[in-house]
């Protein structure tokens, strides 16, 4: 993949999900150059994470649907927050 | 085939000990124990009922809580609390709901016992309850231990006395404890028998005080029920497989089980039940030590959730009750087996967290023996390890003076400060002088005069603390919910906003607790959602472990089953809208700096990668942080009040994946 048909998101990832996946010497923010036309879906198989594991998907300040993860596309500048799932009860 | 609605409901009137059976007028819309209780409230704020749900009859797993619902004395509104797997025993008592009405003259168990033709209702004096509760011998075949306390004591008391003539495999007793008479905060418990033997699993209607009320209100320590009732009509797995295949494409066992993989054993992430997954998962948003870990940084929370929680406190765990394998379920038959053992103790997540980390516990052994204590005094395990916690910081940070309250030196305990170095606290031997600190906290309280005002909860306690020590405002380290104008609640266990809301029942899941910075607008609307949703589970009698079918089909399968055409979500909407209406005007916001901080904290962990995300910025950076805070739970109040308002066409629909493919291909 050329950098210029990528495009670069930013990820961040909380709780339990960023101690399982620390990535860089920060911890905090990744920032992915993925293919154009990538999914949050391939969002996690890019950084190693198991979407099962994954709860919340915020794009740009908007969640997600779970549904909905597989077919929408990520664009150019984006920011991705993944948040593991709690139980409850 | 269809079934015919009819339902039944016992009425007890305490005073006299007269009781008779009414038939439930079919188009009353009673749909189940939330509705029953909720219309005998609005009838008489001074009743107490419970009962199941209509699939308890069923072969359907988690369809069998028992559902409390009445006053609440510590939140101060009407509440409901529900209680593992005991409709599966209460089922044969031939009635679906029971009304309490009045108050017995002396402490009393209440027997309800249908020999398969009769019911018969019987009220038995207990008066040595208090010696019951302080120490008792049960009989061998029952149980292997020597003597037991507060609610395990009163449990074995009232089998040994009144069981007689109940079928062994077909009796149960919930129970109150020292602190149902003591306090507002009391819970109900419930243990589990298998083989006529009590085991390891109790059950709890524990929040909102409820075992309170029964005690002070109505004089009634416990129930022992059961007895041969069958009905005639429940249908078997046979009967509602087809539900779940056409939804969701397979039998129920197969899609229960994968519902809630995560409630018995993800093996992603080799660990299982609330406990495991969740200690797991919490990472750097762990609450220590009242709370004071979320005024640390994210590293110094990761550290210590690596080095006192994966390493030792949830490796524990995961060695001994998940390598092992030790699992039960709640008292009715299900897969799911979500409780988790380690001998006689059982390990949830909020119980083991508010009674364990938030007090300064990350060993197992400290935090069974708190949690047992605790359990047995029949306390609630959230808002005893939030009361505790705060307390325990007062005396550490010397805001308080224990020896005025009767509670043991500040030397006595491991608190002083967040620390997330096992050089500097030694999890074992610290953990353990932490628990032992706690538990010697709630035998004063419960026993020493001195510390009367802790009896009246964390908020009233923590105002009057402010005005002995002025100088020291130990009520700005206090986390709490406030309703009404004594009404309280310490929040579940979750650093999340949601969990502070201004919804009419609060201490419940009735909230969107998932992380994530959404505004308030779009959480106050999220919070009258799930509210709905979760109103069908309790309404249901449905153990909310099971919501991921449950939610969406349950009414499905109830409206065939006795041939009704009841839309779930707008009924429940308008069952939520009652209680909001009925309930208004309570809600108070947020009361302490800790509250506020709790708040601020978790915005700076939203937004620490500077997003562009601006709709978080206004709630920043301003200079009174508790102004900020009250102003965005205000912003969620508002927001909930306007969905209320927009009518149920505002709530989301949750679908089955038959539904959902059905909705979007038009
Ligand atoms: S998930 Fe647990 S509490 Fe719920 S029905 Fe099953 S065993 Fe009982």
């Amino acid at each position: 993949m050329s950098e210029a048909s990528g495009i670069r998101v930013t990820v961040r990832l909380f709780a339990g999900l960023r101690q399982m996946h620390l990535l860089d010497a920060s911890g905090d923010v990744y920032r992915l150059h993925l293919a154009n036309g990538s999914t949050p879906v391939d969002l996690c198989a890019s950084l190693g994470v198991d979407p099962y594991q994954v709860h919340i998907v915020i794009l740009n300040g908007e969640m997600i649907h779970e549904y909905a993860r597989a077919v929408t596309q990520l664009e150019d500048g984006d920011y991705v927050d993944l948040w593991p799932e709690v139980a409850g009860g | 085939m269809t079934t015919p609605f009819l339902q039944r409901e016992l009425i007890v009137g305490l005073d006299s000990g007269e009781w008779r059976v009414d038939s439930i007028d079919p188009d009353a819309m009673i749909l189940g124990p939330v509705d029953y209780g909720w219309s005998r409230y609005r009838e008489n704020r001074d009743v107490f009922t419970f009962g199941e749900g209509l699939l308890a009859s069923s072969a359907i797993p988690g369809t069998r809580r028992m559902v409390f619902a009445a006053y609440s004395p510590q939140w101060e509104s009407f509440y409901i609390s529900s209680m593992g797997g005991a409709a599966y025993t209460f089922q044969h008592v031939g009635v679906n709901y029971v009304c309490l009405q009045g108050r017995c003259a002396e402490p009393s168990v209440l027997l309800l016992h249908n020999d398969g033709d009769a019911l018969s209702v019987t009220l038995e004096p207990m008066p040595d309850y208090p010696e019951i509760w302080k120490g008792y011998q049960p009989r061998s075949e029952l149980c292997d231990e020597e003597n037991v306390i507060g609610i395990y004591a009163l449990q074995h008391a009232i089998f040994d006395r009144f069981a007689g003539r109940f079928d062994p495999k077909r009796a149960r007793a919930f129970v109150v404890g020292p602190y149902a008479e003591r306090t507002r905060e009391g819970t109900i418990a419930s243990s589990t028998l298998k083989k006529g033997k009590f085991t390891a699993v109790v059950d709890w209607c524990g929040r909102g005080g409820l075992g309170s009320r029964l005690l002070q209100q109505h004089n009634i320590l416990g129930c022992l029920f059961g007895g041969n009732y069958h009905d005639p009509h429940g249908p078997r797995a046979s009967d509602t497989d087809p539900y779940f295949v056409e939804h969701f494409g397979d039998k129920g066992a197969k899609v229960d089980r994968a519902a809630t993989v995560k409630y018995y054993l993800d093996p992603k992430i080799n660990t299982g039940g609330t406990l495991g997954v969740n200690l797991h998962n919490i990472g750097d948003m762990l609450m220590t030590f009242n709370y004071r870990s979320t005024l640390c940084s994210n590293d110094e929370r990761a550290k210590q959730h690596k080095d006192f929680i994966v390493n030792h406190y949830l490796k524990q765990y995961n060695e001994e009750t998940i390598e092992t394998k030790s699992f039960d379920h709640c008292g009715e038959p299900c897969a799911t087996a979500c409780k988790k053992l380690n001998g006689k103790f059982k390990k949830d997540y909020e119980p083991y967290h508010a009674l364990g980390p938030q007090v300064g516990v990350f060993d197992q052994r400290a935090a069974e023996l708190l949690n047992d204590h605790a359990d047995a005094m029949g306390m609630d395990a959230i808002q005893a390890g939030g009361t505790l916690a705060w307390i325990m910081e007062c005396v550490a940070d010397g805001l308080i003076d224990p020896e005025r309250f009767g509670f043991p030196p500040a030397e006595k305990l491991r608190f002083g400060r967040f620390t997330a170095s096992t050089d500097e606290f030694d999890l074992v031997a610290d953990s353990m002088r932490n628990a032992r600190y706690a538990m010697a906290l709630i035998d004063a309280i419960r026993d020493d005069e001195r510390a009367a005002l802790f009896r009246e909860g964390i908020r009233i306690a923590a105002h009057e603390l402010n005005e002995m020590y002025p100088e020291h405002n130990p009520l700005c380290r206090a986390v709490f919910l406030s309703n009404g104008e004594q009404g309280h609640m310490v929040p579940n266990q979750y650093w999340v906003p949601g969990m502070g809301s201004p919804m009419p029942l609060m201490g419940k899941y009735y909230v969107y607790y998932g992380g994530g910075y959404i505004t308030p607008e779009d959480l106050g609307r999220k919070n009258v959602e799930r509210m709905v949703y979760e109103l069908i589970n309790d309404n249901c009698g449905i153990c909310r472990f099971h919501r991921q079918w449950s939610e969406p089909l349950s009414g499905v399968i109830i409206n065939d089953r006795f041939g009704l055409n009841v839309d779930f979500k707008a009924h429940h909407f308008e069952l939520a809208r009652q209680i909001h209406e009925h309930e208004n005007g309570k809600a108070v916001p947020w009361e302490t700096q800790r509250m506020a901080d709790l708040f601020e904290g978790y915005m700076d962990y939203c937004q620490r990668s500077g997003s562009e995300d601006n709709s978080m910025f206004r709630w920043q950076g301003h200079k009174d942080s508790l102004v900020t805070a009250q102003a965005f739970w205000q912003a969620i109040l508002e927001a909930q009040s306007k969905a209320f308002e927009g009518g149920v066409d505002g709530i989301a629909d949750v679908r089955t994946p038959a539904q959902y493919r059905q909705h979007v291909g038009g």
